[in-house]
């Protein structure tokens, strides 16, 4: 029995750990993940999609082609709300609905619901229910989901001691050592996203790796803990209600704030609505902290990597110039 | 402290009768115009979504006139609707304006009737909830005259009398002052409409047309270039199953108006292809479309603003509705950049094609 894990959003880019973990402890299931993005699976996504999703939709939908018809099986949960008062984008949704009519009407989709605030179970209970499809016992799923939530919550902590995530994502995949970016240089910028983005090289055009290159040394929003946003975030009396907004909103208000912050990149996609509005309070914490190098860019896929590398040159120009205003003073 | 409210439709007659009501200074922005439009889009986000754009410029014409309140509705999700008003609020903070918002919460009913607390001006829940709900009668009044407006232009032979008309029911219904007045309003326009003259056609030869999607370009005629008239005026019967009142019940109720609106109908027909709830009108979009297919309609007109979260979901499954029910959906997309000719253009394409549809050779 072949189970598809599409390489897309969190499903991949945060909760790989605990699909793996989980999929691969029950007998007889192979664990299969689709490639990693290129210009194929982009090219099929674009077209099967109407032109304004946003690129982690059109990404999506070309990793559900891939595996489409390669697997018996494939586990694509409705996310709704991960947790109680805030919810998913409305993208995450209509997901498993939308991947019906653009991808394949006969898609063998797995798709339990994971929406905390109307009482339905979050993710774990979808990966209950999935099990239960592929007709398992309750002994060997509730087996299977503590070993998917031991390695969830390693990832959890490794990337919150500042480990680079991707590396760790690939770690779990390939089953081998974490290994470290090879470089890493001496200014302290941090990135501000969403992980399916930033950690899809291919989709980000190597925006960390070139971050890397020109002398980073990054920390994302992934190392940022839950305590921390929430106390960032009680500084607005309406904080957003997007699950992934309010750790984006929280991660750039801590950043901003720390003392040995380089400088901060935002990075969205083109086309996505929470972080449309996103932008403008986080521009407005980045205008308090003048003295803190920042830059927003919006990727999409006719983003040039010329043009991605002139933007992040210029950037870390400015945090070595605005350095050497500090030790100038 | 003097209220303002961005602009939705109608909202502001039904706004007009609660903020009289509670004694309240206010000032009812100016009507939506191209004004407003290019104020909006200055200090807006480039990718926001056209009415947040249109809201702020509501905003800051009203604020030219004296107003330093904002009411506005906040919370609710997953679309960006419930969080234009903290991003509005900041915006306006940076230009340096001194203004509060005060929220309506869509959240819970509780906060809902707080807020009705905040702005009560020591008048009783009572009063305001009696003059709430007339705002919302007249709301209802105003939807039944464009009802028959609707059906009168798509029968009638001078169907540009039916706007009129329209026009002047709606001034009057905004003016009038008690409940009697408003049935005996409805009362005559019903008369005035049956009275225009009939074009020589039968029902089944005339074309029908529903219009769904985001509910805030489907109200506002200055953003959809007043595509209801058009198609009636090109002898299309329209059928809208979007309306402010049916939104205002699903938000500020938790089932106690009607047991079963139209949104749970649509719920129940969209269920073969999008099972959930996406947010916004979503759901409605699809649902009504299937139903109306079913129902024999001609074609839908899908509108929504450019990078709008809900209807985007909604577009990508109207492509398989269109598909499987077999009906005609135009999707039009609106931003700041949309022109008159070119939606006019695409509106009258589509009719030519669905009435050869209807009428094969």
């Amino acid at each position: 029995m072949r189970l598809g894990l599409p390489r897309i959003l969190n499903l991949y880019h945060r909760y790989l750990p605990l699909m793996a973990g989980f999929f691969r402890a029950l007998p007889g299931v192979e664990l299969v993940i689709s490639a990693p993005t290129n210009k194929d699976i982009v090219a099929r996504g674009i077209a099967s999609t109407v032109d304004d999703a946003c690129l982690p939709l059109k990404v999506a939908f070309g990793h559900l082609h891939e595996l489409n018809g390669a697997v018996d099986r494939i586990f694509l949960p409705r996310l709704v709300s991960l947790e109680p008062g805030s919810s998913m984008c409305p993208k995450f949704i209509g997901l498993p609905d939308m991947a019906k009519s653009c991808v394949d009407k006969q898609l063998p989709l797995i798709a339990p619901v994971a929406d905390v605030n109307r009482g339905r179970g979050g993710l774990l209970e979808t990966l209950v229910t999935a099990g239960k499809e592929l007709g398992f016992e309750e002994s060997v799923i509730e087996q299977a989901l503590s070993r998917g939530e031991r390695a969830q919550a390693q990832y959890r902590a490794d990337c919150l001691s500042g480990k680079d995530p991707v590396a760790l994502l690939k770690a779990i995949e390939t089953r081998r050592e974490y290994r470290p970016p090879k470089e890493e240089g001496e200014l302290n910028i941090r990135v501000i996203g969403r992980s399916y983005l930033l950690f899809d090289t291919f989709a980000s055009l190597g925006l960390m790796e070139k971050l890397r290159r020109l002398g980073g040394r990054l920390l994302t929003n992934e190392a940022v803990d839950h305590r921390t946003i929430e106390r960032e975030l009680g500084r607005y009396q309406r904080p957003p209600y997007w699950t992934l907004g309010r750790e984006i909103l929280g991660a750039a208000s801590y950043f901003l704030r720390q003392a040995d912050t380089d400088g901060v990149v935002f990075v969205e996609p083109f086309q996505c609505g929470p972080a449309s509005l996103l932008l403008t309070l986080v521009e407005a914490i980045a205008a308090e902290h003048p003295d803190v190098p920042f830059t927003a860019l919006v990727l999409d896929e006719h983003t040039g990597d010329a043009g991605l590398m002139t933007r992040l040159e210029a950037f870390t120009d400015m945090i070595y110039r605005s350095r050497m205003h500090r030790e100038v003073k | 402290m003097k209220l303002t409210f961005p602009h939705m439709g109608n909202m502001y007659i039904a706004l007009r009768v609660l903020l009289d009501a509670l004694g309240r200074e206010y000032i009812v922005p100016p009507k939506t115009s191209k004004k407003t439009l290019s104020l909006g889009v200055r200090h807006s986000p480039e990718t926001a979504c056209l009415p947040l754009k249109l809201n702020l410029g509501n905003m800051l014409e009203a604020a030219e006139t004296g107003a330093d309140s904002m009411l506005v509705i906040g919370g609710g999700g997953p679309c960006r609707f419930g969080y234009y008003g903290t991003v509005q609020e900041q915006i306006l903070k940076d230009l340096g304006y001194d203004v509060s918002f005060y929220y309506f919460s869509q959240d819970t009913r509780e906060d809902f009737i707080n807020m009705f607390k905040t702005i009560s001006n020591g008048r009783s829940l009572l009063r305001i909830w009696q003059a709430f709900k007339f705002g919302l009668r007249k709301l209802a009044a105003i939807e039944r005259i464009e009802g028959l407006s609707r059906q009168h232009r798509a029968f009638s032979s001078t169907p540009k009398k039916a706007t009129k008309l329209q026009e002047k029911y709606l001034r009057a219904i905004d003016d009038a002052g008690g409940y009697w007045k408003v049935r005996r309003l409805e009362r005559l326009a019903k008369r005035e409409y049956e009275a225009l003259p009939r074009r020589e056609v039968t029902e089944e030869s005339v074309l029908r047309v529903g219009i769904v999607g985001e509910l805030f370009v489907v109200l506002e005629s200055f953003v959809n270039f007043e595509i209801e008239r058009r198609l009636g005026e090109m002898g299309v019967f329209v059928r809208r199953p979007v309306s402010l009142s049916a939104w205002l019940h699903h938000k500020m109720t938790t089932g106690s108006f009607s047991d079963k609106d139209d949104r749970e109908t649509a719920k129940e027909f969209a269920a073969d292809y999008l099972a959930y709830d996406a947010g916004g009108e979503s759901v409605v979009s699809v649902g009504q479309s299937v139903r109306l297919a079913r129902e024999g309609y001609d074609g839908m007109v899908h509108f929504m603003p450019f990078t709008c979260m809900p209807e985007i979901v909604a577009q990508n499954i109207l492509t398989r509705v269109s598909e499987e029910e077999d009906i005609p959906i135009l999707t039009l997309i609106f931003d700041e950049h949309t022109a008159e000719a070119g939606i006019v253009t695409r509106l009258e394409a589509f009719v030519d094609l669905i009435s050869r549809q209807a009428t094969p050779l």
